[in-house]
């Protein structure tokens, strides 16, 4: 079935990402794990709002970039702990996606994806200009990494345990979400949304409850990323950079959710390697996209779970006794 | 659940300076089918689309009992009780049968966001009580074992039915279909001739839209005929059958023939 599909194969990328600690103590390795870890839940992030509610906001990184600077002001100018700093972060950016998605979800289609690219462009000036505040172009440095009892996370190592254990939770979270009503409702609102509203239920709160869990796991993505590097400046928070969170979900699979984490997988491991190609990384996503689009669109989970039935199907060719194939021929091969 | 009396009160709507329906009025009373019919153009999807308001009117009003229902949000007009099926199917590709009845009973629901999350007792019920309705409703329309397909898996005619079943699964006490049998087999219309009839028997009052005759014939109780926007008669299907005004409308005048 479908979603033991999903379940196992969203188990297998997280089962893949807890062992690395087991095969590389290198900080430089464990760094990278971590960026996957952040960038995963940002994508799952991304899942809840082009995935399954289907609405053309490219805005993500609008959201993370508030979410971020909220976090590290807490830490910084506050004085505020790592969990006081998340919490802010999370209900600050939920809130920002009502204000910004009760507006913006008036419109769909290309006017909103437009609408969201112009939000990237207003953030970014914000922080950038707002000095006092923000730190301008020079952004937040200092900031601490999180601790538990007093335990500090000090290390990459401890910093990745620490963020795999978040990303487990929000990805399990994000498939309780898929199962409950509300994610059925997600789908149906991407795919008529007219229908939907004809079953009493309201178009305009199902998308705006898409983005409330989409900032949720901004929030977190963007208290565990300004902690990861220590310090945030508005520079990375460009259309391009959202452009790669939509790539991770692309080639990952849009609309499932094993696909957003194996999309960041793999997608922010190619990224670190292709780093001799400087800004030129990006043609060879394009690129991805592309082959994606053209000869698998349901990109890598579709793959994986072909891979999946193609080795199921083997083991049970061999399973069945030769006697039983003779008799029953084709038909009972297959059942 | 009990239906009241539809009202529709010298309701226009114009596209630009086509008057796609022109100061009609008409209403259903409780319990009974109703077919809505008409030439091509005359009208009929306008005034469910008014009804059930996916587009606000031009003018005039409709009442469900004393209850003013234009002017309201789709969803709103829903929650009051009215649901309806699409001439050009309007399924949810990705979602499996079950989980489209499901849906419906989305709004039946009483428990939030975060208990559903955490898998607390009480919405786990919930969801299994939403599981049995909708499988009592697809056993009901004949999907029971179409349960885990995705509609593009169904046939046409079987599309149509979950169509039924997601409007029927929603509670609602009054059911608008429009054109329901289009592009179903004649075994298929006998089928939906005693779902419908079974569905007015648990006290739903039906608005239907059709152009197979024999089916409109049939089932419905009461006909309203449109032509261009406006209504040219109203009664039983007897009545209506031997107006002039409507076997004017349908086959045109005779040669020679003065219009009145």
């Amino acid at each position: 079935m479908a979603n033991t599909d999903r379940n196992r194969i969203a188990l297998g990328a997280l089962a893949i990402m807890a062992l690395v600690p087991l095969f590389t103590q290198h900080s430089y390795y464990l760094f990278v794990a971590n960026v996957i870890c952040v960038n995963a839940i940002l994508v799952l992030a991304l899942n809840f709002i082009l995935g399954f509610a289907g609405q053309v906001f490219l805005g993500t990184v609008g959201f993370f970039a508030v979410a971020a600077y909220l976090a590290a002001l807490m830490m910084v100018k506050v004085g505020a702990s790592f969990w006081l700093a998340i919490l802010v972060s999370i209900v600050g950016t939920m809130l920002l996606s009502v204000v910004i998605g009760l507006p913006s979800l008036r419109v769909s289609g290309f006017y909103l994806a437009l609408m969201s690219t112009g939000f990237i462009a207003v953030v970014n000036d914000v922080l950038r200009n707002w000095s006092p505040v923000t730190g301008g172009v020079f952004g937040i440095m200092g900031i601490p990494r999180p601790t538990i009892f007093g335990f500090r996370m000090g290390s990459n190592l401890f910093m990745y345990i620490f963020s795999f254990v978040m990303l487990a939770l929000v990805a399990w979270l994000a498939i309780r979400i898929e199962d409950s009503r509300f994610g059925r409702a997600f789908k149906a609102v991407r795919d008529d949304e007219l229908a939907l509203e004809m079953l009493g239920v309201s178009a305009t709160y199902t998308k705006v409850l898409a983005f409330v869990i989409a900032g949720f796991y901004t929030g977190i993505a963007g208290s565990l990323f300004v902690s990861l590097h220590g310090f945030v400046s508005p520079e990375v928070f460009t259309s391009a950079y959202n452009s790669l969170f939509m790539c991770m979900l692309v080639v990952g699979g849009l609309s499932t959710i094993p696909g957003a984490i194996t999309g960041a997988m793999v997608l922010t491991v190619l990224t670190e390697v292709l780093r001799p190609l400087r800004e030129k990384y990006l043609t060879v996503f394009a690129l991805m996209i592309l082959l994606v689009l053209r000869y698998e669109p349901g990109g890598l989970y579709t793959l994986l779970r072909a891979t999946i039935s193609r080795f199921r199907g083997r083991r049970l060719r061999r399973q069945t006794p030769p006697a039983v194939a003779t008799v029953g021929g084709e038909a009972s091969a297959v059942k | 659940m009990r239906s009241s009396e539809l009202t529709v009160n010298d309701i226009s709507r114009h596209f630009g300076g086509v008057r796609a329906v022109d100061g009609l009025s008409f209403s259903v009373e409780p319990g009974i089918i109703c077919g809505l019919i008409g030439p091509n153009g005359s009208g009929k999807t306008t005034t469910l689309n008014l009804v059930t308001g996916v587009m606000p009117l031009s003018g005039g009003e409709v009442r469900y009992g004393d209850k003013v229902i234009s002017g309201l949000k789709r969803h709103e007009v829903a929650r009051m009780g009215i649901a309806r099926t699409f001439q050009n199917l309007r399924l949810f590709n990705t979602l499996t049968v079950l989980d489209h009845v499901k849906l419906s009973r989305f709004r039946h629901a009483r428990t939030s966001l975060v208990p559903a999350l955490l898998g607390l007792p009480g919405p786990l019920a919930e969801d299994r009580a939403a599981a049995d309705y909708a499988r009592e409703v697809l056993a009901r329309v004949g999907l029971a074992q179409y349960e885990n397909a995705v509609p593009s898996e169904l046939p046409y005619g079987r599309r149509k039915l979950l169509e039924i079943a997601r409007a029927l699964a929603t509670d609602a006490s009054f059911l608008c279909l429009d054109e329901p049998a289009a592009g179903m087999s004649e075994s298929e219309i006998s089928e939906l001739i005693r779902l419908i009839r079974s569905i007015r028997d648990t006290g739903m009052s039906i608005l239907l839209i059709e152009h197979r005759m024999s089916l409109v014939m049939t089932v419905c109780e009461k006909l309203v005929v449109l032509n261009y926007g406006k209504k040219i008669a109203e009664g039983t299907c007897n009545d209506v059958s031997c107006d002039p005004n409507v076997i004017r409308a349908y086959l045109g005048t005779r040669h020679g023939e003065r219009t009145a």
